[in-house]
């Protein structure tokens, strides 16, 4: 008992003494193939982070099965994003960073080849790998 | 030859977006600058100036509650910087007096820096925006202490408008672009200058 006490304690301080990092806008860029299987978002998984700095700008290009190109540029306040698929079409978003700190933050758009569905893309808040939380 | 050390304080804004203001991304800074030239004459002087000046985070809410560690031992370096450099043209008013009054005029290039390093996130991100500085208006007292030295206060107002900005990650380059809604902005130095030879 007097262990576990003595490892909460610690733990517990090592949260004071590191502190807790800072927190992120992140864009999550996914895509599901018309099959429903996951299709390969590249890089960094398709996560965007977004920057914290007056003025910063980043500009990233996300790759979806190699037939997707995902250009977001964004600033701490709004992202962004151009969707460009050759014969799949394009399509652009601009997404809010308030609206990115909605855990449930989802934006979908379909894109069709020959009339039928092609590739359903997601944009989400909160990349799933890096456990950031809302601001 | 000579040197200053002051305090440099921003004023204006940084572009012309809604918000930008130059005291929202960097903070008053401590300014070192030195100048290095030649006599035209009595009365006229015709050099150079180079400048480095540091600082900490500007009075965004936002970056300063990051940058703030509230005791808590956060991981999170902020920064602020500036370099300067250029030509300035000098008119004294009393050269061989042992108080010379003078006023000056220099325009050059400038760069502005701030950066946030988080250590916990292992993420460092900076952004430096760079342009003209278009006229430094300059005036001050050298008082002459000897032969070879004079010290005395110095007065500077910078006016500059910044045309390009560059953003890293983690050293990596995420934009470079030139700003569109350009706007004027304003350093402004008092300093203690030491001079050499005056």
């Amino acid at each position: 008992m007097k262990r576990w006490l003595f490892v909460l304690l610690l733990s517990s301080s090592a949260g004071c003494l590191w502190g807790e990092g800072l927190d992120y806008d992140e864009l999550h860029v996914s895509a599901l193939r018309a099959d429903g299987s996951p299709a390969t978002s590249v890089p960094h998984d398709g996560c965007v982070t977004l920057p914290l700095l007056l003025g910063s700008r980043i500009e990233e290009t996300v790759t979806i099965a190699s037939q997707l190109l995902v250009d977001v540029s964004a600033t701490r306040d709004r992202a962004r994003v151009r969707i460009s698929g050759g014969a799949l079409g394009s399509e652009t978003r601009t997404i809010l960073a308030r609206d990115l700190r909605n855990p449930n933050f989802s934006d979908e758009v379909a894109f069709y080849q020959d009339g039928n569905l092609a590739f359903t893309l997601y944009l989400r808040s909160n990349c799933p790998s890096s456990g950031a939380t809302a601001e | 030859m000579a040197f200053t050390l002051g305090v440099m304080v921003p004023f204006g804004a940084a572009t012309s977006a809604p918000g930008d203001n130059l005291r929202d991304r960097y903070s008053t800074q401590m300014a070192l600058l030195v100048d290095l030239g030649a006599k035209l004459g009595p009365s006229f002087y015709l050099g150079a100036y180079l400048g480095l000046s540091l600082g900490s985070e500007g009075a965004d809410t936002r970056v300063e509650k990051a940058c703030d560690d509230d005791g808590n031992g956060n991981r999170v370096g902020c920064s602020s910087s500036t370099l300067r450099a250029g030509l300035a043209l000098r008119y004294s008013f009393a050269p061989a007096a042992r108080a010379n009054p003078w006023i000056g005029y220099g325009f050059g290039w400038t760069q502005a820096e701030q950066s946030i390093d988080d250590e916990l996130n292992n993420r460092r991100e900076s952004t430096s925006v760079s342009g003209l500085e278009l006229a430094r208006l300059a005036l001050g007292v050298d008082f002459r202490l000897s032969h070879a030295f004079g010290l005395g206060p110095e007065l500077v107002g910078a006016f500059g408008r910044y045309s390009s900005t560059t953003t890293e990650v983690d050293g990596v380059q995420s934009s470079s672009h030139d700003i569109k809604d350009t706007a004027i902005h304003t350093w402004l130095t008092l300093g203690l200058r030491l001079v050499l030879f005056p």
